[in-house]
């Protein structure tokens, strides 16, 4: 099987989001879907607020060309698309909901960062069509009111550990760098380590699961 | 012979542009520079300034300090140093402190292009930087306020011109450099990490160069040790890393607490121990701040938490040149090149300094360093876009610019003044000014200190003579009780606040003796939105109000008795 497979395999069995979620299985098979809403009240409020201003400066066609649903939409989309590569989300602490991350990281470890980097340099340079789909994935977050959501997000992360998995495959085939190499097994296992110590030690009071 | 300074040359399509965006540069930061009131540390700028201007002390007494005393801390002293000129000749207001940010800013522009021009060896892409960073919010907003990034930045990209120059031409570009690279250390802390770094990065990008002619270093490196002296015994006497270590992670409680929470989970557990200590807890907390500088949310949306870092609403850089920016770095990491990107060096070692700092991932002050290699990859990834789809392109790019400036520009000059006044610390100028103006009735003023320090604003606004100042102040510790006001004194000035919970009272027993005034804010001394201009307390007569800009509601009032 290939090397980068095994890989992606080990790296996502050890990733935070698939143990957080399965800890909170039961509760959040019982969760809502919360649909973003493209008429909400809040939106169009602002959209009038804004348009009153700038009647106001006496260029309310400028307001009319400029500050309609279309743009509000695009710039709220555009800010959905890019949490998703927000180092918050990513790295340091996932979801908001405290069901769905640990809030002590991310799905991605730190310690995965520079393979991350390096994994998408590498698709880049072969110009790998994984690279359009996880570019393209981040659009279903856009999908749920939610912001930092996991779930519309996972085809997302399944994709970045992919990308990490590469990086790393890439990394380890290497014949020199063996003192690197092995401060990054270490640091590895000691992330992961600490992850699993928290979740078992420190979530559940979180969660109020005691 | 060529006429070396032939017209062709001096009226070039790349000159013309190069004016136009200098003179756009010139009017976005010094239009309406005075519409926003001077906060705090702009004040001490200014008075600083002008205590050197006329005593050649700093206004705590020390004579042409290497680092200068204020109430709170000591400063950097380049940037206020650089404030005299423009204090002499506009005066102690707004002009005099925000257009030496301004010249900076400015010059930060005209230093951008000559680097870029020297390192990409791109007339274009010189001329993109130059325009991109004429525009963006970041640059903008610090070059309308008196902060010293902009002198700091000028600074850097100076001494990396002439470093480069050096390399190519006369030695005495290294001597160019090693000063501006020293006097990044005087003018903000942030130098201290970042020059020491980029130092290292140029000499080592450029060693092959350097291998050869080492000895022509030598006398950079002695006016830079020499430069640096004094600097030296300013970090073993502490005044120069006072501010980091009130700043910086390492001093901060809240992560002590933090691990020792985590720890109280199971104290006998040594696991507990392992996994919850200070050094992995300042690591994540330094590598958090650090992506979170390149965050979009920090980029593009929201820019600083704190609104007088940014207007609220926007980024530090247009949405719109998102695109641009991947598209620069790409072309960056594509070029073929044995010696390591300059740019994306820079872009990496800039937020290093303030990821050490509590909150130093989204702030823009500390971050600022990040400007010039943001810029230059933006403009590296227009000029790649434009060179593959010519002609319309320009035009939209152009337009969408301007569309970012206009909306960008609209909302900091008519309402971002109104809606964020208070982070600018409204109304002191106007309270100070009615205290002025009635000197005639007033023998005793007590001004209200607990809201912000108000004895800077009252030198400031006063115009006190800092000679009178350092000859009649003593201490800025309230050290004193005069009618139920704990104060410290300048004359017949009583800076404090009143001990007693029902203020209104207190206020009514200072304002009975005779000559008595007192500077009192709404929902502090006056309750509620109480206001008494219209519903008089007996007893009490408003002399002045300062109004809130937008609504007109009471800010401030001074008061007087009625005999």
């Amino acid at each position: 099987m290939n090397l980068s497979i095994i890989i992606f395999i080990l790296l996502f069995l050890m990733s935070p989001t698939p143990w957080t979620l399965l800890f909170n299985f039961s509760r959040l098979s019982k969760a809502e879907i919360n649909f973003y809403k493209f008429n909400s009240p809040v939106f169009i409020s602002e959209i009038n607020f804004t348009r009153g201003q700038i009647k106001e400066a006496g260029i309310a066609i400028y307001g009319k060309i400029f500050i309609n649903k279309f743009t509000y939409f695009m710039k709220d989309a555009g800010q959905r698309y890019l949490e998703s590569f927000d180092s918050h989300f990513l790295f340091t602490q996932g979801d908001l909901s405290i069901e769905k991350s640990t809030r002590n990281s991310g799905p991605i470890y730190w310690i995965w960062l520079p393979f991350l980097g390096y994994g998408f340099y590498l698709c880049y340079k072969n110009r790998s069509k994984i690279l359009v789909f996880v570019l393209l994935l981040p659009i279903l977050g856009i999908l749920i009111r939610e912001e930092y959501e996991t779930f519309s997000r996972l085809p997302f992360i399944i994709g970045m550990y992919y990308i990490v998995g590469l990086g790393v495959t890439e990394f380890f085939n290497k014949k020199k760098y063996y003192w690197t190499k092995a401060l990054v097994l270490i640091l590895l296992v000691f992330e992961y380590s600490r992850f699993l110590h928290y979740l078992l030690l420190h979530y559940p009071y979180l969660v109020g699961r005691y | 012979m060529s006429n070396k300074f032939s017209l062709r040359k001096v009226f070039s399509p790349e000159t013309l542009f190069f004016l136009v965006v200098l003179v756009l540069a010139i009017c976005l930061r010094i239009y309406r520079l005075n519409q926003l009131e001077l906060f705090g540390d702009e004040l001490d700028v200014g008075y600083q300034a002008y205590s050197l201007l006329k005593t050649r002390k700093d206004y705590r007494g020390n004579f042409l300090p290497v680092y200068l005393e204020s109430f709170s801390e000591s400063r950097a002293p380049f940037f206020i140093y650089s404030a005299i000129p423009f204090v002499a000749i506009f005066g102690l207001n707004e002009w005099g402190i925000r257009l030496t940010s301004a010249f900076w800013g400015i010059l930060d522009i005209v230093f951008l292009y000559l680097l870029v021009r020297l390192i990409e060896k791109d007339k274009k892409v010189a001329m993109w930087a130059a325009l991109i960073m004429t525009i963006i919010p970041w640059h903008l907003h610090y070059s309308r306020a008196g902060f010293e990034v902009t002198l700091l930045l000028f600074l850097i990209l100076a001494g990396t011109y002439a470093f480069i120059k050096g390399l190519m031409k006369k030695t005495i570009w290294f001597s160019g450099a090693a000063i501006c690279f020293a006097l990044s250390f005087y003018t903000y802390n942030t130098a201290n990490v970042f020059t020491s770094i980029w130092i290292i990065i140029l000499l080592f990008v450029f060693r092959f160069e350097l291998k050869t002619q080492l000895v022509r270093l030598v006398p950079a490196l002695a006016i830079f040790i020499l430069i640096l002296i004094p600097f030296s015994f300013s970090i073993f006497r502490g005044p120069a890393v006072s501010r980091f270590k009130l700043i910086s992670i390492f001093s901060d409680q809240k992560l002590i607490e933090q691990i020792i929470l985590k720890r109280s989970a199971d104290p006998q557990n040594l696991t507990e121990r392992f996994f919850h200590n200070k050094l992995f807890v300042w690591s994540k907390v330094v590598l958090k701040n650090y992506l979170t500088a390149f965050s979009p949310q920090f980029l593009f949306f929201n820019g600083d938490p704190n609104p007088r870092h940014t207007v609220p609403g926007f980024g530090e850089i247009y949405i719109i040149l998102l695109f641009f920016l991947l598209s620069g770095i790409l072309v960056s990491l594509e070029k073929e090149s044995k010696k390591p990107n300059i740019w994306l060096n820079w872009l990496l070692i800039a937020p290093i300094a303030s990821a050490l700092t509590v909150g130093g991932g989204e702030q823009a002050t500390r971050l600022f360093l990040m400007v010039p290699p943001l810029v230059v990859l933006i403009a590296i990834g227009i000029e790649k876009i434009s060179a593959k789809i010519k002609g319309i392109f320009l035009v939209i790019v152009i337009m969408i610019l301007t569309y970012s400036l206009v909306g960008y520009f609209h909302e900091l000059t008519k309402h971002y003044p109104q809606e964020q006044f208070r982070y600018w610390h409204f109304g002191y100028k106007e309270a100070i000014n009615l205290v002025n103006e009635n000197e005639s009735i007033c023998r005793n003023y007590f001004l209200n200190n607990s809201h912000e320090p108000i004895l800077i604003r009252y030198l400031f606004w006063t115009g006190t003579d800092p000679n009178w100042f350092l000859n009649n102040f003593k201490d800025d510790k309230e050290n004193q009780t005069t009618n139920g006001f704990s104060n410290f004194s300048l004359g017949n000035v009583f800076f404090g606040h009143l001990i007693e919970e029902n203020r209104l009272e207190g206020v009514k027993r200072i304002l009975a003796e005779p000559g008595n005034c007192y500077l009192a804010f709404q929902k502090d001394e006056i309750p509620g939105d109480w206001n008494i201009e219209k519903e008089p307390i007996r007893g009490i007569k408003v002399l002045g109000l300062v109004k809130a800009p937008g609504n007109k509601d009471p800010y401030i009032y001074l008061l007087g008795g009625l005999r």
